[in-house]
């Protein structure tokens, strides 16, 4: 063999080392893992755990969904932020998270159906967003697996593009006691309050059953690079194809059980639309072609647009796309009769 | 498939376990096809442009080794050259260029609608264009034999550390090393295992954590004064040094572990005192690409003064566009080229300083030479402002927001640099002092190398950046 440290006379002259060398190579090993172990205590110490700890909203609402749920709702953020739950008459819940994509939607809702069986009707985000999003490679580029972890999908579970991507997931999900963790520099230091991951939405309320958060205007916002990165994920068309599939198999697979479909445009300020890069624009025309579509051929689904609807006022908004406290009440003020109605309906009046 | 990234650390694992039970021949073939897969890995589509050109070139080098007559050797190097070149137009510079013309002619009222290229710029192009042409100008001045072997051509030019950025390798120091047996002696393992080590520190702890600075900054130059501005142009050099000696670090070291020697790409190029000394530090495998390629056939400081200064302004210049297709490269380029034709338009003035030194204590000397580093870093500094400002307009808003009354200030900037540049400039400095080859940490004593290891590799855990950042020069 070329490769001569790899022979097995290499292995025999290592062997024949000095004690004192070989001593020196075990020492190195050893302070590795040492030094694996320490680390691995040290940023918990050094900032504590307050506000990582414990359940977030995604975990806890999978882990709320039963039998009684008769309504769900699925989406990104607008929906994590805009729709509370506990606020409906009928018994709603949240499979949301930041930058969702149809095609995690749909192995979200393909992944709890089964624990839901008295579901009547399920909400879905009807946005350009979950459209031309792209969650799992932004999940393996901020090396943060919890988005789709704590909505109940395991690595293996996770929407991945090819074998590479999979495996990208898996060592993210492996090292994740590592990169998880808060980093040790000066920076992390400053925002040291704000040391859980962005991503991660820790309940900051509690009713009976149900657990929400707040929309909270994020100091940094920045709407140009929210369009920008709106933009630059419209492009993708590989992407957008597929996302497109999702939500038409997601409906489907509700369709066949018998339940509802509610394709849900949840309000935007009123820069939103004006402001929207064209290209944006131009792939919210093609969802809107295929949400009108499905619900022309199917009296089930149903495509309510609340996007520029007049009754919410800029004081609703946190930025210019997610609703605050007060605007998730009004919202669901608003929604709450129409979908008693339709979840009061038999499994045989749904047509 | 980033050296960052899991996915690659992965990969080189399934290689390197097959590398090291194949024999020679075998591991060239399963090399080439993992660095084709490699490079594939970010498009397939680029794979067929390098595989193009791979063909082209080892045709062209196999003719060159038949034909004799001097006219047709020179056409066969000017057609391979030219094509080379002109691919790399194409896809680099086409649109660049287009844009350019078009400004121009609008500035005279004229439209000439110069149709714009939708295409995707291949990773490393740059760097395995200039493989092809090293190779291909060695071959017609018969300083290397051609290669008979597609599979050790390929090799040369697709090898996967040093495909994407570096360092870019001569055909007479790479080519031996794939033809004969390659044999791994633990000095080569353990340096290796080392230069990866602190390849990722530079990435990951010093160059990621400096970009959270970096980024905002050249992103809104206008929000910016005082000494944010300037720490964030020590941060940014920083950065772009941690980000690619970061890389060429985990190149060497990757082949290393292969039996590869790849050529060293920087040595502490900001304890450089003047700017020819800058560029024997740094990126040194371009910097004598661009000598031995173009300033040498240029005619090099051999035809008087004025030619030389010529010669040298062609060769920054051409140097700063190889970075990208932007007028702020080719104004970083040409801001170098003036500043090594004004450092030897002051060779003789500073040479008499120098006799003066000598002559002056160990002492003056020594602060002598820290003022003359610090003043040069300084003047590093301005060149990287060119260099990163999307544009020379933000460049120059950034250069008068350094002199405007300090609203703000760059403490945070100052202290992540006194945390992860410090020790690495410390050890870098410990380098530049032994003046030996080998790593001087292997030169500690047992203790202090253990206590060195296992800080670098707890800073990698600790503070090394999460999200994933590219390496800059990919762009390139």
């Amino acid at each position: 063999m070329s490769s001569s440290i790899f022979s097995s006379e290499t292995v025999r002259r290592y062997g024949a080392l000095p004690r004192k060398e070989r001593f020196w190579h075990a020492a190195i090993a050893v302070a590795a893992a040492i030094a694996v172990l320490v680390c691995r205590e040290i940023p918990p110490r050094l900032y504590g755990t307050s506000g990582c700890q414990g359940g977030s909203l995604g975990s806890t609402a999978v882990a709320s969904l039963s039998d009684r749920t008769e309504v769900l709702f699925a989406g990104s953020s607008h929906v994590l932020f805009g729709v509370r739950p506990q606020r409906f008459t009928v018994h709603a819940m949240n499979l949301a998270g930041t930058w969702l994509d149809y095609t995690c939607i749909r192995a979200v809702v393909a992944r709890h159906l089964h624990r839901v069986p008295n579901l009547k009707v399920a909400v879905i985000e009807y946005d350009e967003l979950p459209y031309v999003s792209d969650l799992v490679p932004a999940i393996v580029a901020t090396r943060d697996v919890r988005p789709l972890q704590e909505l109940g999908l395991s690595p293996a579970e996770f929407p991945t593009a090819g074998a590479m991507q999979a495996g990208e997931v898996f060592a993210t999900s492996f090292m994740f006691p590592f990169t998880g963790l808060p980093r040790v520099t000066p920076l992390a230091w400053r925002n040291r309050d704000k040391s859980c991951s962005p991503l991660y939405h820790p309940p900051r309320g509690f009713a009976p059953g149900y657990y929400y958060t707040d929309g909270v205007t994020p100091k940094n916002f920045n709407a140009g690079a929210v369009f920008n990165s709106l933009a630059k994920a419209s492009q993708k068309v590989n992407v957008v194809r597929r996302n497109a599939a999702a939500l038409t198999a997601t409906i489907a697979l509700l369709r066949s059980r018998g339940t509802s479909v509610v394709l849900l445009r949840l309000p935007h300020a009123r820069d939103y639309v004006t402001q929207r890069p064209p290209i944006v624009s131009a792939r919210f025309r093609e969802l809107q072609r295929i949400a009108i579509a499905a619900s022309r051929s199917d009296a089930g689904i149903a495509v309510w647009d609340l996007g520029e609807d007049p009754a919410f006022a800029p004081a609703d908004f946190c930025d210019n796309n997610h609703l605050n406290a007060a605007g998730a009440d009004k919202l669901a003020k608003l929604l709450d009769a129409p979908l008693r109605a339709l979840a009061s309906k038999t499994v045989a009046e749904v047509p | 498939m980033l050296f960052n990234s899991f996915v690659f650390i992965g990969f080189f694992v399934v290689v390197y376990a097959a590398y090291v039970v194949l024999r020679h021949q075998a591991q060239n073939v399963m090399l080439l096809l993992a660095s084709w897969f490699f490079y594939g890995s970010w498009d397939w589509r680029f794979l067929g442009l390098m595989l193009f050109s791979t063909a082209m070139d080892y045709a062209f080098g196999r003719l060159l080794a038949r034909v004799q007559d001097p006219r047709r050797r020179k056409l066969i190097l000017v057609t391979s050259v030219t094509i080379n070149l002109g691919i790399l137009f194409v896809f680099k510079y086409f649109n660049f260029f287009a844009a350019t013309l078009g400004g121009m002619l609008h500035v005279f009222a004229l439209d000439p609608g110069a149709p714009l290229l939708q295409v995707v710029l291949p990773l490393g192009i740059s760097f395995y264009t200039f493989h092809n042409i090293s190779y291909i100008v060695d071959v017609y001045h018969e300083r290397v034999e051609p290669t008979r072997d597609f599979v050790e051509f390929g090799l040369y030019v697709a090898l996967f550390p040093q495909l994407i950025a570096g360092p870019i390798a001569r055909p007479a120091h790479l080519l031996p090393q794939i033809r004969t047996p390659r044999r791994i002696t633990y000095e080569m393992f353990r340096t290796g295992a080392w230069l990866i080590l602190l390849g990722y520190f530079k990435k990951v702890v010093l160059a990621d954590n400096m970009a959270a600075f970096t980024k905002p900054l050249f992103a809104n130059p206008q929000a910016f004064h005082g000494l944010e501005v300037l720490f964030g142009l020590y941060a940014f050099a920083f950065q772009i040094y941690g980000d690619f000696s970061g890389y060429s670090d985990i190149a060497r070291g990757l082949s290393k572990l292969m039996g590869f020697e790849l050529m060293v790409n920087f040595r502490h190029p900001y304890f450089a005192t003047n700017p020819a000394d800058f560029w024997r530090r740094w990126h040194i495998s371009l910097s004598t690409w661009l000598r031995d390629y173009l300033y040498i056939p240029l005619g090099g400081n051999r035809e008087g003064t004025l030619k030389t200064y010529r010669n040298l302004m062609i060769t920054m210049l051409l140097g700063g566009l190889w970075h990208g297709a932007a007028w702020h490269f080719v104004a970083w380029g040409a801001f170098h080229g003036v500043l090594l034709c004004v450092h030897r338009a002051a060779e003789p003035l500073l040479a008499s300083l120098r006799s003066m030194a000598a002559a002056s204590s160990v002492f003056v000397r020594r602060v002598g030479r820290a003022g003359a580093v610090f003043a040069f870093f300084n003047v590093t500094c301005i060149g990287w402002l060119l260099f990163a400002a999307p544009s020379l307009r933000d460049a120059g808003t950034l250069l008068r927001n350094t002199v405007a009354p300090a609203l703000t200030h760059g403490r945070l900037v100052a202290v992540t640099m006194l945390c992860f540049a410090l020790p690495l400039l410390a050890m870098e400095w410990a380098q530049e002092r032994s003046g030996a080859a080998v790593p001087v940490v292997k030169t500690w004593p047992r203790a202090l190398r253990l206590a060195c290891y296992i800080a670098v590799f707890s800073a990698i855990l600790l503070c090394g950046a999460v999200e994933r950042h590219e390496f800059i020069y990919f762009q390139f």
